[in-house]
This record gives structure tokens, sequence and C-alpha cells, in this order.
């Protein structure tokens, strides 16, 4: 095509063979970035119907009450897999096997297998991981709020500051076996704890005995228990709620915070009357996302405070005769079992089958339906105060 | 207050120097301000007479690194250029109100109880609403608002919320009144009513007020300051710096060679 053609041409001619070629090579580029797109919605879609269709059924059946309730208000137990009088292979928790077979004690049965926490249900996990869920969360909001508090209204721009921020985004990078391996060197195995002077333990740290008593602060540690893994969880989960209670702070308008200093209040009633509750429902809306992140973790607790089994509920002691003070220690220094750790115990510690298949799925389509549902919920509120506080 | 104290100047600047961190922004100024009478800011974007004001309650300390170089600033008799200044009780004696109208999101009523709640002094339920109506009288606000106190000040129009600021200040029963532009969001007509606000509250309250509108300064104010890149240039009554300024500068600006 020459010069002169191209000034006197018709502008919106067909294009070019060039031209063309080039065009089919941007819709052969969308298509591709599209298929990529839809991949993601693909991988999401895959692990959702996955975990649905093999655990949905676990948790709902077709009679009243409609759901399965044993699975729900049973402690994980031994599931036993036995062949009837009929010859027909069956499954039962390693209790209702018991009560079955002594109210037929005629009838023959024959063991075929058992599977270690695949019968009963998830009570106790669940439990245990409410709790830590309730340690940390006390934790890390208390810790987290104050230091945003610092960060966003008291502290000066300096060098010492930018390091704290830089510190904390590299506590938020932190991979999470590590946050577990810190906690049991810090909390399980070093922090002080109070015991009997002739209980202290050879890893002790450092110890002394408390005069006129018999009792000693031993720098031994507090065992794998609850409180060392809400304590873990809770540093884990730090620089989430630093930063987003940083964020709701910062949301809060300028003009309340010269308002209300011009009107003669300090700087303290200031940030707990006009930008406190301002800020409160975004940090709201961050720790019910911080939960859902904390509810899923199993690499900080698997050594500080989660166990596979344990045979009652953790409120209920070992000594009946304890005190209210020994009660609440025995609580809070206990080990529990908790729902990630239980998925991972019952998905790869045991050997598989089709006979505990059950537990697996339904445990994972429980923990997922708990998080969709704070992720709603979180979503929800934050969708209802921005209608409800603007400025 | 007695006539003793009115014979004072109400503010009193001396050889102020401010400034953040090493920039200067105010250079060398001198003022006095006259109880009950309305003294108007003037000067072009940055010359300093925001900061100015700012530095007569300590709202400056809110910048980080704005600072005080030298000179004083006495406000009723008082040197609050001191570090240990309580900047509290200050502030309660010279109120401000924004170029923003800036209401909390809370009722109207706890709007202008805001000061009193704040206070170390509990008051009764009685007293506070007594506080609460006079001060939402004062600021020619009442009739429009008194059967719903108890309803969202965001509810309000941009003028009202600004008279509901200058009340919340009114409130705490401060001897001066700041006013930063008071008028920079409003609509003329709302404009008109917080200037007739002004000259009423002139009575019983000493106003400092920073406009950009020269028209509202010579409706308004019985003084003029014109401040120009840091310097008080032409402080002197309205009429006079209006009608026979001294300084060639003073003349270029209000005529509108620049702004």
């Amino acid at each position: 095509m020459s010069d002169q053609e191209d000034r006197t041409g018709n502008p919106f001619a067909a294009p070019s063979r060039h031209a063309d070629r080039r065009a089919s090579r941007e819709r052969l580029l969308a298509v591709l970035f599209r298929l990529l797109t839809y991949a993601i919605l693909a991988c999401a879609m895959g692990i959702f119907l996955g975990v649905v269709i093999r655990g949905a059924p676990v948790i709902f059946q077709a009679q009243a009450p409609f759901i399965n309730t044993d699975f729900f208000t049973q402690l994980p137990e031994t599931l036993v897999v036995y062949e009837d009088a009929q010859g027909e292979v069956r499954k039962l928790s390693a209790t209702r096997f018991e009560e079955m077979r002594s109210a037929n004690p005629d009838r023959q049965f024959s063991i075929v297998d058992s599977y270690s926490y695949s019968g009963g249900g998830i009570l106790g996990p669940l439990v245990g991981t409410a709790l830590l869920i309730a340690i940390c969360m006390v934790i890390s909001l208390s810790v987290g709020i104050a230091a945003a508090i610092y960060l966003n209204e008291y502290s000066s721009k300096g060098r010492f500051m930018a390091a704290v921020r830089l510190a904390i985004l590299n506590l938020a990078g932190v991979p999470s076996i590590v946050f577990g391996l810190f906690g049991l060197g810090l909390f399980c195995l070093a922090a002080p704890n109070l015991v009997p002077v002739d209980e202290i333990a050879d890893r002790s740290i450092f110890s002394f005995a408390i005069p006129f008593t018999s009792a000693a602060i031993s720098f031994e540690g507090w065992g794998a228990c609850m409180l060392a893994g809400g304590c873990t969880l809770a540093i884990m989960i730090l620089p989430v709620i630093i930063t987003a209670a940083e964020e709701s702070l910062r949301a809060v308008p300028h003009g309340f915070r010269e308002a209300s200093l011009a009107l003669g209040a300090t700087r303290w009633q200031t940030i707990r009357k006009s930008v406190l509750p301002y800020a409160f429902p975004g940090m709201l809306t961050a720790s019910i996302l911080g939960i859902t992140r904390v509810a899923g973790e199993t690499a900080p607790i698997m050594f500080t405070a989660a166990v596979a089994h344990k045979d009652k509920l953790p409120w209920i002691g070992d000594d009946p005769e304890a005190s209210w003070i020994g009660r609440l220690l025995e609580f809070f220094f206990q080990s529990v079992q908790a729902l990630p750790y239980h998925i991972y115990t019952v998905a790869a510690k045991i050997p598989q089958s089709d006979y505990n298949r059950d537990m697996q799925y339904g445990s994972v389509f429980v923990f997922m339906a708990l998080v969709f549902f704070f992720a709603a919920l979180s979503i929800w509120l934050r969708a209802r105060i921005r209608r409800k506080l603007h400025w | 207050m007695n006539n003793s104290d009115d014979q004072k100047p109400a503010i009193e600047v001396e050889d102020l120097h401010f400034a953040y961190g090493e920039k200067e922004v105010l250079r060398n100024i001198n003022l006095k301000i006259r109880h009950r009478e309305v003294t108007a800011f003037i000067g072009p974007s940055g010359c300093g007479k925001s900061t100015l004001l700012h530095a007569f309650n300590r709202l400056s300390d809110l910048v980080p690194g704005a600072r005080i170089k030298s000179g004083c600033v006495r406000v009723l008799g008082k040197d609050i250029s001191e570090p240990d200044v309580d900047t509290t009780q200050l502030r309660k004696k010279v109120g401000m109100v924004f170029q923003k109208y800036n209401p909390f999101p809370k009722s109207i009523y706890e709007n202008v109880a805001f000061g009193i709640r704040v206070d170390a002094n509990r008051r009764g339920r009685s007293e506070l609403d007594g506080i609460v109506e006079r001060s939402l009288r004062r600021a020619a606000l009442w009739d429009e608002v008194k059967d719903r106190l108890d309803t969202s000040a965001f509810g309000l129009s941009g003028g009202q919320q600004q008279r509901l600021c200058i009340a919340r200040a009114i409130a705490n029963g401060p001897k001066i009144l700041l006013m930063d532009e008071p008028c920079a969001a409003l609509d003329p007509l709302s404009t008109l009513r917080i200037e007739q606000l002004i000259t009423e509250l002139k009575v019983d309250y000493t106003i400092v007020i920073v406009t950009h509108n020269m028209n509202q300064a010579t409706r308004v104010s019985d003084r003029t300051a014109f401040l120009y890149m840091g310097d008080l240039v032409e402080y002197d009554e309205t009429m006079k710096i209006f009608q026979r300024p001294r300084e060639e500068r003073t003349r270029a600006y209000i005529s509108g060679l620049f702004s």
C-alpha cells in the first residue's frame, strides 16, 4: 500500500492482512486470560463440590432431625468394622458396638478391623478449637488494639517506629510452623510455671522456691496446653489484627479528633469517645476474619496444644475434690483436641479405607461450613456497618 | 469578667516565631486582640493565618514538628507557649469552629453535651439539659432542633451542622471563639446566618475568624489583620484596612491583584 493510497483511501476500510493477524492474536490472548481466570473458579468449585458431595451425606440425613446429631455430640473414638451373623460388613463406633454386643449376648460378630479416631463425632475437636480461638482472640485483640492505638494515635514518625512497622510486616511473613516451634520453645518448655518444690522438671532452665511454701517458680514451661496454643496463635495473628485495627483507626475522620481535643477532651478521652467507637466496627470485622484464619491453623498448635485423643471434654476435671483455682488451672493447662489437627490425624496418621472416609469428609465439611459462616458474617457486618456509619 | 480584666487584651502575641520543623511559617508576629470584638485574619493560602489561629488554643500541637521558636502568646493574660500548659483547660476557654463542620456521629444533644461530659466536674442531668438548651439558643438553632434533640446530627443541613458546632463550643463556656473559615463549606444563605450569628455572639465572646472572603471580613469584623508569607503586614480597624490601607501589599491583595 503506497502513501498515496493511504491518504486518499477510506479510513474505515476493512483492515489489512497485517491488522487482521494482530486482531486475532488479541482475541487469542483475551481467551487465554479468560480461561486462566476460570481455572481459579474451577479449583474452588472442585474443592468445594468434592467436600460437599462426600461430606454433606455424613452431616445430613433423610429422617428428622435431619442432622446427624451424634456427629456433633460425641467425642471421636475408635471405629469398629465387624461382620454380623448375616455375613454383612457393618461399622459402629466403639461405644455403640459394645452397647449392641452386651444387648445381644447371643449373637455372633466377628470384628474385621478397627480404625482409631474414626468413629463417634467431633464434639471434642469442635470444643477445643472454640476454646483455642477464644484464648487467642482475647490475647491478640487486647495486645493488637493497644498496639494499633499507640501506632496510630500516639507514636511519632521516626526510625524506631519504622523498625516496629517493619517487624510487624516481617511477623506476618513468618511461616506458621515457625510460630509453632517458637511457641513450643517459649510457652511449652521455658515459660515460668508454679510447681511443687519436689516436682521441678529436669528441663527447668531456672527455678527458685517461694519462701514459707512448698511451691516453686520454675522456668520449665507449661507443657502442651490450651494456654500455650492460644498464645502461639495470638502471636501468629497479631500482625493481621494490628494492621486491620490501625486501618480502622485511620479511617476515622481527623475532624473528630480535632473537634474533641478543641472541646477540652484529653488525648485518651478523645480516643475512647471520639475515635474507638467509630473504629470498632472495622476492628470487629477484621477480628472475625482473623478467627477464620486462626481456626484453620494446624502447625502452630500441633506442638503446643493439640492432641489426637482425649476421652473427656475440657471442663470435666480429673479430681472432683479440687478447689476452684485448681480447676481453673487444670482447665487452661490441659491439652485439647482441635478440628484442623483432628482432620490431619484422620486423613494422614491412620490407615485409609472406605470405612473412615465418613469421618474425614464429615469433619472437613463441618470445618469448611464454619469458616464460610464466619467469612459471611464478617462480610454481612461490614456491609451493614458501612450503611450505618458514614461521614 | 470585671473591668480590669477587660483592659488587658484577650489575646496578645509578642515577637512570635512559629515553625514546622525547620520551616519558619510565622515571623515576628505582634498583635493584640481586644475583648468582645471580631478580628478577621485575611491573606492568601499558606500565609500562616490558620497556623496563627491554631496557636491560640495549642491545637497546633497536633501537627508533628510544630513549635513556637521564640516569642510568646498570652491568652486571657496567661502565657500559653510553655509546654506544660494545661491544654484541656485552655481549650475550654478558647473554643474552636472548623472549616468543615464536624459534628460527631451522635445525637444533637450529645454533640452539645460533649464538652461537659469530658469535663472532670460531673454535672447533673437537669443542669446539662439547661446548658444544652442555652447553647443551642445562643447558636440560633434551638427552634429548629428542639423536637429532635435525640436524632443524629448528620440529619441536619450543612449550615445547621456548623451552627451545632458553634453551640458545642459555646457549651463549654468559653471566652474566646476561634473560627477557621467557618463558612467555606456553606451555601450563601447559610453563610449569611452564620455571619448574623457572629455579630450576635460578639456581645459575649471575643471572636477571631480566618476568612478567604474579603466581603465577609468587612461584614463581620471590627479589626482585620492581613498576613502574607508569614508576616503580619497590617493590622488595623477593618474600615481602615479596606478603605485606606497603609501598605502597598495590602492594597494589592484587597483589590484582588493576587489571592
